[in-house]
């Protein structure tokens, strides 16, 4: 049984240090991937959160065939994990920007849609715990779908709800981050 | 206070359910006279409604520090009847070798080949235009294209005479001209 097989069990069986455990696990293991990745291939806009989750699943579980049910513990690791990364990386894309790097400047359509689209995800995950902590389930859902990019059906089985539910949870968390954002930046 | 006792939720879901004329009428009874919950679901309502393209795409991949920024090194590799040698120059889309022609004559060339990861359609198309308006110019003081090609795994390459020098911003800093920036 491998390291991360005990410790989703451990959580299972209710072990909260376990979960605490296994997050920088799946963290290490996504970095590992997607540094390699990205020396491979070179470009960032090729590394899909999704196949990286994928994959770190069947390194650290050894599993060909991603099974979604039951799985939550180690996809609320990943999508936890993800949010971290691209938050890190949209940060130093920031700092980058305005000024920590005066020579590579491109200003074209690609990088004002980008520039927005850090903004979006800044925002998001300033907000976030606050919605988890009045729907923990809302908050899962928002993670595996933002940041992992899993489809509703696939959202739905992690988390064991049922489709239509996942849409409904999708459709009240983004309204209720959106009015959480604006408020904010109106404050 | 005016906190909403009711949690919103199965409101906002039961609101959207309904046809908009008929939300109105259905919020007075689910708020039952608490208006603090009634402009609370409304708010959420109206950033439903209004939120477009928020939250719909994923946010950009990630860049990882500690990580060149520049593509993996190929020097050692060969593409077709080049040799790589060395890299010897970066830009927005290429990336440039010294290179080693084998055949059929042999000698040192500077080879450019867009970067991997790079070969979208648009930014090919772009590549392409460079190879071409390269190779129509004819003067001594422009790099001449000697041939092109692409790799096995499509992405566009080509050969120019290799030109010794220095990087245009050093020789602008070297020679004290007005403008040493570039023009960034």
């Amino acid at each position: 049984m491998s390291e991360v097989t005990q410790l989703i069990s451990s959580v299972n069986q209710g072990d909260s240090t376990a979960a605490a455990e296994l997050l920088p696990l799946v963290y290490q293991e996504l970095r590992r991937l997607a540094s390699h990745k990205m020396a491979a291939q070179a470009a960032s806009h090729t590394l899909q959160p999704t196949a990286l989750v994928h994959e770190a699943w069947i390194r650290l579980l050894g599993k060909k065939e991603v099974q979604f049910t039951g799985r939550v513990h180690f996809f609320a690791a990943a999508a936890e994990a993800m949010r971290h990364i691209l938050i890190d990386s949209a940060r130093r894309k920031r700092a980058i920007r305005h000024g920590g790097d005066l020579a590579r400047v491109d200003i074209d359509e690609i990088q004002i849609a980008v520039e927005s689209d850090h903004a979006e995800l800044l925002a998001v995950h300033e907000v976030l715990d606050k919605l988890a902590a009045e729907d923990p389930q809302m908050a899962e859902l928002t993670k595996l779908r933002y940041f992992v990019g899993l489809t509703f059906e696939e959202a739905a089985e992690v988390l064991g709800i049922s489709v239509a539910t996942a849409k409904r949870h999708w459709d009240y968390a983004r309204a209720w981050l959106y009015v959480e954002i604006r408020s904010d930046a109106s404050r | 206070m005016n906190q909403p006792r009711k949690p919103a939720g199965p409101i906002f879901d039961g609101a959207l359910e309904l046809p908009r004329e008929r939300r109105a009428a259905f919020l007075d009874e689910a708020c039952a006279g608490d208006a603090a919950l009634r402009r609370r679901v409304e708010a959420l309502l109206s950033a439903h409604e209004g939120a477009g393209a928020f939250m719909e795409k994923m946010p950009p991949a990630p860049v990882l520090p500690g990580l060149p920024a520049t593509p993996a090194d190929q020097s050692g590799e060969q593409i077709e009847r080049y040799k790589l040698l060395q890299q010897i120059g970066v830009g927005g889309c290429g990336v440039v070798y010294l290179a080693e022609q084998l055949e059929p004559v042999r000698r040192r060339v500077a080879l450019k080949i867009i970067k991997l990861g790079m070969d979208t359609k648009e930014v090919i198309a772009r590549f392409s235009a460079e190879r071409q308006a390269l190779a129509l110019m004819d003067h001594p003081h422009i790099a001449k294209v000697l041939d092109a090609g692409a790799t096995d795994t499509g992405r566009p390459y080509f050969v120019m005479e290799l030109v010794r020098g220095v990087p245009i911003t050093r020789y602008c800093d070297e020679n004290h001209t007005a403008d040493s920036s570039g023009g960034g």
